[in-house]
């Protein structure tokens, strides 16, 4: 679904924190949204899933973004799992919330896809306290690609995981979303990720910016890592965003 | 299994110690275990099956009133912050008045039945309830809420999936917490207007200067206590699971 913001803006405490922000995403792209903390990303979060008042207008395929209508879902850098529920149920809790019934045999084979799919089969009657870091994000990560959403948002979901995770999490990532692709919007500092995950860039600053595409864009995802020039772009993007989040 | 037989070991250990107290004192007052547990089938031809009925049938409504009230306002002073706002400096004045002096107030209002008893024992527990809760509901992370609000879950989903599962645990640690000051006020209560219940027993027997019957009450008295708390923590066991699988 093509993702259409226009306008946006949101104020809080009298400061706008994001003003007249713009731009688009198109159906199955994935736009990484950058910028240090305290510039608005998680606002930006909130805003498209109507946690906080904002102006402007967000649609998803013209349809005004409403969480009760259209499939959302969030990978927070805390992973939000709920911990009274087995990773099982967290999974599985976006399909059935709002529902008293449960899941039907389809939807019990997409979920069981996905965590074996994400190798956290095995933890399906385990509780969240009991996993490590990258179990939570993985079992996060089921929980979003489970619910077939028509957004996806990543906010900071990869920045609390060490190097050798990271990367593991980053290869499982690219893997789901290539087989169920979906309009996605990468909230993170981290310009390597950024790099090597988004089609296109949005750099935010003073509570807006513009999209500009990646120069990797080229190059197969999964594959930027390991290009010759990732490392140059990182190095060039680096040099280019440095004066402004210094600010 | 453990656990078990550390329970045992320090119930053997003050079976000892009571005895050793009971040699030491050598007073009719002070009757050790062996003179106590002798007594214990006499209990039966002093009516104690109605006497723990009693206590049993105060404990369960004051304790049940409790949470129904303690419960939901724990809830809404966080979950509903302009009635949290007006609320939580009340609970932060009155929590620490000792209710038990207004008995005679409860007793002048509500007679000398059981109604005085329950309410007593109750308005001693509801705030340890409240404020359990509150703290507990308060833990939970915004996030959490924000998560399921994404997608999609009404006012009814929220408190089904977070507010609930996390009030939980705050009610059954405050249960707990607030069984032995229920067990305390209990016995209290009991002294007066009632001629059942363990209280009004063991004062009785007291008065009558039977102190094998009277340490057998207590016995009985004792051993429902740890019976409740045996029930609790197995309810805790299996409702908080999550909070041990680390």
């Amino acid at each position: 679904m093509k993702l259409t913001v226009a306008g946006l803006t949101v104020v809080r405490g009298g400061r706008p924190v994001l003003q007249d922000l713009s731009f688009t995403v198109p159906d199955r792209g994935i736009l990484a949204v950058l910028g240090p903390s305290g510039t608005g990303k998680t606002t930006l979060i909130d805003a498209l899933t109507r946690q906080l008042a904002a102006d402007g207008d967000c649609r998803l395929d013209g349809a005004a973004i409403d969480p009760h209508r259209q499939h959302l879902a969030v990978v927070p850098q805390d992973y939000g799992l709920l911990p009274w529920y087995t990773v099982g149920q967290n999974v599985a809790l976006p399909l059935t919330i709002g529902q008293h019934r449960k899941l039907d045999a389809t939807q019990k084979a997409a979920v069981q896809a996905v965590m074996a799919a994400l190798g956290i089969g095995e933890l399906a009657g385990r509780f969240p306290n009991s996993l490590s870091g990258g179990q939570k994000q993985r079992v996060a990560l089921a929980r979003a690609f489970a619910q077939a959403p028509d957004l996806l948002m990543l906010d900071e979901a990869f920045s609390a995981l060490d190097p050798v995770v990271k990367a593991r999490a980053y290869r499982l990532f690219i893997a789901q979303w290539q087989a169920r692709p979906v309009t996605t919007l990468l909230i993170t500092h981290d310009l390597e990720e950024a790099l090597a995950l988004g089609d296109a860039l949005l750099i935010l600053h003073d509570g807006g910016g513009a999209v500009r595409p990646n120069p990797l864009a080229g190059v197969p995802l999964g594959a930027r890592r390991e290009s010759a020039r990732y490392y140059q772009e990182v190095a060039a993007l680096g040099r280019e965003v440095a004066t402004t989040w210094q600010e | 299994m453990a656990r078990v037989s550390k329970t045992l070991g320090a119930l053997v250990g003050l079976h000892v110690l009571w005895l050793i107290a009971a040699w030491l004192v050598a007073k009719p007052v002070l009757p050790n275990p062996i003179v106590v547990y002798a007594a214990l089938p006499q209990l039966w031809s002093h009516q104690i099956g109605w006497h723990l009925y009693f206590s049993l049938y105060r404990l369960a409504w004051s304790l049940g009133w409790a949470a129904v009230i303690g419960v939901p306002l724990g809830i809404l002073i966080v979950r509903a912050p302009r009635f949290g706002a007006w609320l939580d400096p009340v609970i932060y004045l009155t929590y620490p008045l000792p209710k038990i002096a207004l008995l005679p107030v409860v007793m002048l209002l509500a007679g000398l039945g059981d109604a005085a008893k329950i309410i007593m024992i109750a308005l001693i527990t509801v705030f340890q309830i409240i404020i359990s809760v509150r703290d507990a509901v308060r833990q939970v992370p915004e996030s959490l809420y924000k998560q399921l609000r994404v997608a999609g879950a009404t006012r009814w989903a929220l408190f089904r999936h977070a507010t609930w599962p996390a009030s939980l645990a705050g009610v059954l640690t405050a249960l707990r917490i607030a069984l032995g000051t229920a067990i305390a006020t209990l016995f209290f209560t009991e002294v007066y207007g009632t001629n059942y219940g363990l209280g009004y027993f063991i004062m009785d027997e007291w008065n009558r200067l039977d102190y094998p019957l009277m340490y057998a009450g207590i016995v009985v008295l004792a051993a429902v206590a740890f019976a409740l708390f045996a029930v609790l923590n197995a309810v805790e066991r299996r409702v908080l699971r999550w909070q041990r699988a680390q």
